[in-house]
């Protein structure tokens, strides 16, 4: 048994009682004032514009639905993105997708020989460099291969090199652009 | 044996039934849609501007709202407190927009209220409802709005909160405040 006296509602109380329950007498009595207040708000009613109004309601409203102005469709990113959740889970997705496939594919340029001047290289042209290496030609420095060095190599290796410019007249070691070379070398690392 | 049923006792169901037919492409059913509820969207905008001018186009825009966006209507409130909804806030932009001016020359006549002469009585029924409004109008807007749509045709306070987009306890609570504010701003006079 709740022997807990019934605490006296304060007037919001009362009020909101009475807007749960209009009919709640106890709460009409403890908020009587605001609540008569609440009833004269009520009472007043919107006046009503008359059937002859009504009648020509539909007929305005028929026009003004045939004549409203079509809504342009406008450009929003929204359209193709969806909301901002939508957009920033694609844009994780394609970095996952881009990390994933980053290191096992390898560049483009690496596949298109048309790209790649080495790979445009004969194999005469690799022993070529492979031989520049060697220590019996040069001693690790470019800048230190003589034209005879190079000689010396297109008469080991013969005359396909690219490097060379074929001109039957010349020794060997006149036709070949030493410079170019160089140059190509130093640009390719 | 024949059961009557009442029309407005299933409004929800026949509602439904309106909003498929007119998504089905049923012109029609949006002109039945218009006549069920077309005098109470006027009366909320009624309420909020006090000028049958402005209330019969906040009426017509909504229901030029309602045929747009019907096909976007989620049935999860009943479509007339869709349709009041989307009265009441035409309404509030209006009048925050400070763009509603009082009624002078197009304000209709009270035709439920009869022709004739005017009594006395009603003179001073009139001025207590000027004084009234005149009251509301100086209630801040959250309040005023709650409380025009509380007064309004036994609209609960869930149907209330589902319009103004709060709880039903900060509608008791606005109605509340709203109410107190008006019964001192009555004491002391409205004008001074």
């Amino acid at each position: 048994m709740n022997n807990t006296p019934n605490k006296p509602r304060t007037e919001q109380e009362a009020f909101a009682a009475y807007l749960d329950n209009p009919n709640d007498a106890a709460a009409r009595e403890e908020a009587a004032e605001l609540i008569a207040m609440m009833e004269s708000i009520e009472a007043i009613e919107a006046p009503d514009p008359g059937q002859e109004y009504w009648n020509q309601f539909n007929h305005r409203l028929q026009q003004r639905l045939e004549n409203r102005p079509r809504k342009r469709a406008r450009f929003s990113w929204r359209f193709f993105f969806g909301g901002w959740q939508t957009t920033a889970f694609a844009f994780a997705g394609l970095l996952v997708l881009g990390f994933l496939l980053m290191p096992s594919t390898p560049r483009q340029s690496d596949l298109n020989p048309s790209d790649n001047q080495w790979a445009q290289m004969s194999e005469q042209d690799l022993a070529f460099i492979d031989q520049l290496y060697s220590d019996d030609y040069l001693d690790g420095n470019l800048s230190d291969l003589v034209e005879s060095d190079v000689a010396q190599l297109l008469d080991d290796l013969g005359e396909d090199s690219q490097f060379l410019e074929r001109d039957g007249d010349l020794p060997l070691d006149e036709n070949f652009d030493s410079e170019a070379f160089k140059s190509l070398w130093n640009a390719e690392g | 044996m024949t059961i009557q049923v009442n029309p407005q006792a299933i409004p929800t169901s026949e509602d439904q039934a309106l909003v498929q037919r007119f998504l089905d492409g049923e012109e029609s059913a949006f002109t039945q849609i218009t006549l069920k509820y077309r005098k109470q969207v006027y009366a909320v905008a009624y309420r909020f501007t006090r000028n049958h001018a402005e209330a019969d186009d906040l009426t017509q825009e909504t229901f030029i709202r309602a045929y747009n966006g019907l096909a976007n209507f989620r049935q999860e409130a009943s479509l007339k407190t869709w349709l009041l909804k989307i009265c009441t806030n035409l309404s509030i932009n209006l009048t925050r927009s400070g763009r509603v001016t009082k009624d002078s020359g197009d304000a209709v006549e009270d035709h439920d209220h009869g022709k004739g002469a005017v009594s006395e009585a009603r003179l001073i029924q009139e001025q207590r409802h000027e004084e009234l409004y005149a009251a509301i109008n100086q209630l801040p807007p959250k309040q005023k709005e709650t409380l025009l749509l509380k007064t309004f045709q036994d609209m609960t306070c869930e149907e209330v909160a589902k319009i103004m987009k709060c709880s039903p306890g900060t509608v008791k609570a606005n109605v509340f405040n709203a109410v107190k504010k008006l019964r001192t701003l009555l004491k002391v006079g409205v004008n001074s």
